[in-house]
């Protein structure tokens, strides 16, 4: 499919994306015609938001690129903005099962972070328009929106916290230092798909894992380790 | 009686329109805010607002504006002089956190309220933290980094605004100089190194 705009590929990996099932009647049918309905507008969403902003983005855009009627969008959704977050949840379940699969089984905290965020950067790299959607526009689509990504990006500091055990002092470390981490990679990470430079944001990695593991295991050892990421 | 000029009209409109918006936003949220209300509480004839501003983002970037000079002169004014790095950058956060603490309304607007405007506020947020990350980065000649750029600069930024953001949409911009060793420590961390970052939250404990 040819597309113009902000991002020339499309999100195909989202369930269902462009795969229409053939006409049935049957109740199993109609439950798996009722998901991929779901499925091709939750891409077609993502697309719509990424190329056009999610101010700017309408239903109709929406309904006309899944291939669905407006009945159909408000049988799923009640608004725009419930489809919006529906993208994200769709989005964030899939890179935090990216995540758990590249970091579990790893022996040592370091590795797992490094792996972890290795996995969120290629992640956005091969889907800039539904990163686009998720971390840039979530963040602008109203207080219920802005509630549900900072939530998200809460989750992700426990998982820090355990660096403190690390730390020569990790209690005297300020309370919220997790809360700056991720709010300082998610602003780099912002800045790159506000700018369309998404496919440069895995080169990010060793530059993030030094300011992620600075304060726990110290400037030298975190910026061995960053060094070996590049490599 | 001495007739006001058009200009003085309009610029006293314009104040008006800006001495509501920011409680407006502050008590709803910007997304709550309509022209016809803030032209309302301005005692402003319908109209007066979509005369000058195409809509409320518009309005809202004029306003960004205004703030973000006021700040420029400050932080410049802060950052200036022969004193050690780490003296001028804390200066610069002091200046931002008392001007928002001073001005509370100004300050949900410009840091917590735009990000629910669209890319135009985006650029000029995205501006304003990477001058903040070039006075962060003028670090780079103290310390460990021997003049060499530190591209996290920019994350440390985003992580200030994103904390001072958080606080102040939380109703409590003056906790913001509270943070302050805290902002200090992330700042000083990747140019001077632990210890000299923990001297900054040793300041916070003494301070207590």
């Amino acid at each position: 499919m040819a597309s113009s705009g902000r991002y020339s590929c499309c999100v195909e990996t989202l369930p269902g994306h462009l795969d229409r099932l053939p006409p049935g009647h049957d109740r199993f049918r109609v439950e798996l015609m009722s998901r991929d309905q779901r499925g091709r507008m939750l891409a077609a969403t993502a697309e719509a938001v990424a190329r056009h902003g999610y101010r700017e983005t309408t239903v109709e855009q929406i309904v006309k690129g899944a291939g669905v009627s407006r009945a159909t969008f408000y049988e799923h959704f009640a608004n725009r903005e419930e489809c919006l977050l529906a993208v994200f949840d769709e989005g964030l379940t899939r890179l935090q099962e990216r995540v758990r699969s590249e970091a579990q089984g790893l022996a040592d905290w370091q590795s797992q972070v490094r792996a972890g965020l290795a996995a969120i950067l290629d992640f956005i790299a091969q889907e800039p328009a539904l990163a686009r959607t998720c971390i840039v526009e979530t963040m602008s689509a109203g207080p219920q929106a802005l509630e549900r990504y900072e939530a998200a990006l809460q989750s992700v500091t426990p998982f820090l916290e355990a660096g403190r055990e690390l730390a020569e002092d990790g209690e005297a470390l300020p309370i919220t230092l997790e809360d700056s981490i991720v709010g300082g990679v998610v602003w780099m990470l912002h800045q790159r798909l506000l700018t369309d430079e998404a496919a440069a944001i895995p080169a990010l990695l060793p530059t993030m894992l030094e300011f992620a593991l600075t304060p726990y295991v110290g400037d030298l050892a975190a910026g061995e380790f960053a060094s070996g990421a590049a490599v | 009686m001495t007739r006001l000029r058009f200009d003085e009209i309009q610029r006293s409109q314009y104040r008006r329109l800006c001495e509501e918006l920011a409680p407006l936003a502050a008590a709803g949220g910007l997304v709550d805010v309509t022209v016809p209300d803030l032209e309302r509480l301005a005692e402003l004839p319908a109209g007066t607002f979509s005369d000058r501003f195409s809509d409320l983002e518009d309005f809202l970037a004029a306003v960004w504006d205004a703030i973000s000079a006021e700040l420029e002169v400050l932080e410049d004014d802060a950052f200036s002089g022969s004193a050690p790095w780490r003296v001028r950058v804390r200066s610069v956060l002091e200046a931002q956190v008392d001007y928002f603490a001073l001005h509370s309304d100004l300050a949900r607007l410009y840091l917590a309220e735009s990000v629910f405007a669209g890319e135009r506020m985006q650029r000029r947020r995205r501006i304003a933290i990477g001058r903040m990350a070039r006075m962060i980065d003028a670090g780079r000649c103290e310390g460990r980094r021997n003049g060499a750029p530190f591209a996290g600069a920019d994350a440390v930024a985003g992580a200030l605004w994103t904390q001072m953001a958080q606080v102040v949409r939380a109703g409590q911009p003056e906790e913001l100089r509270e943070r302050l060793p805290e902002f200090m420590y992330l700042v000083v961390l990747p140019y001077c190194g632990s210890a000299a970052a923990r001297e900054e939250l040793a300041a916070h404990s003494q301070s207590r």
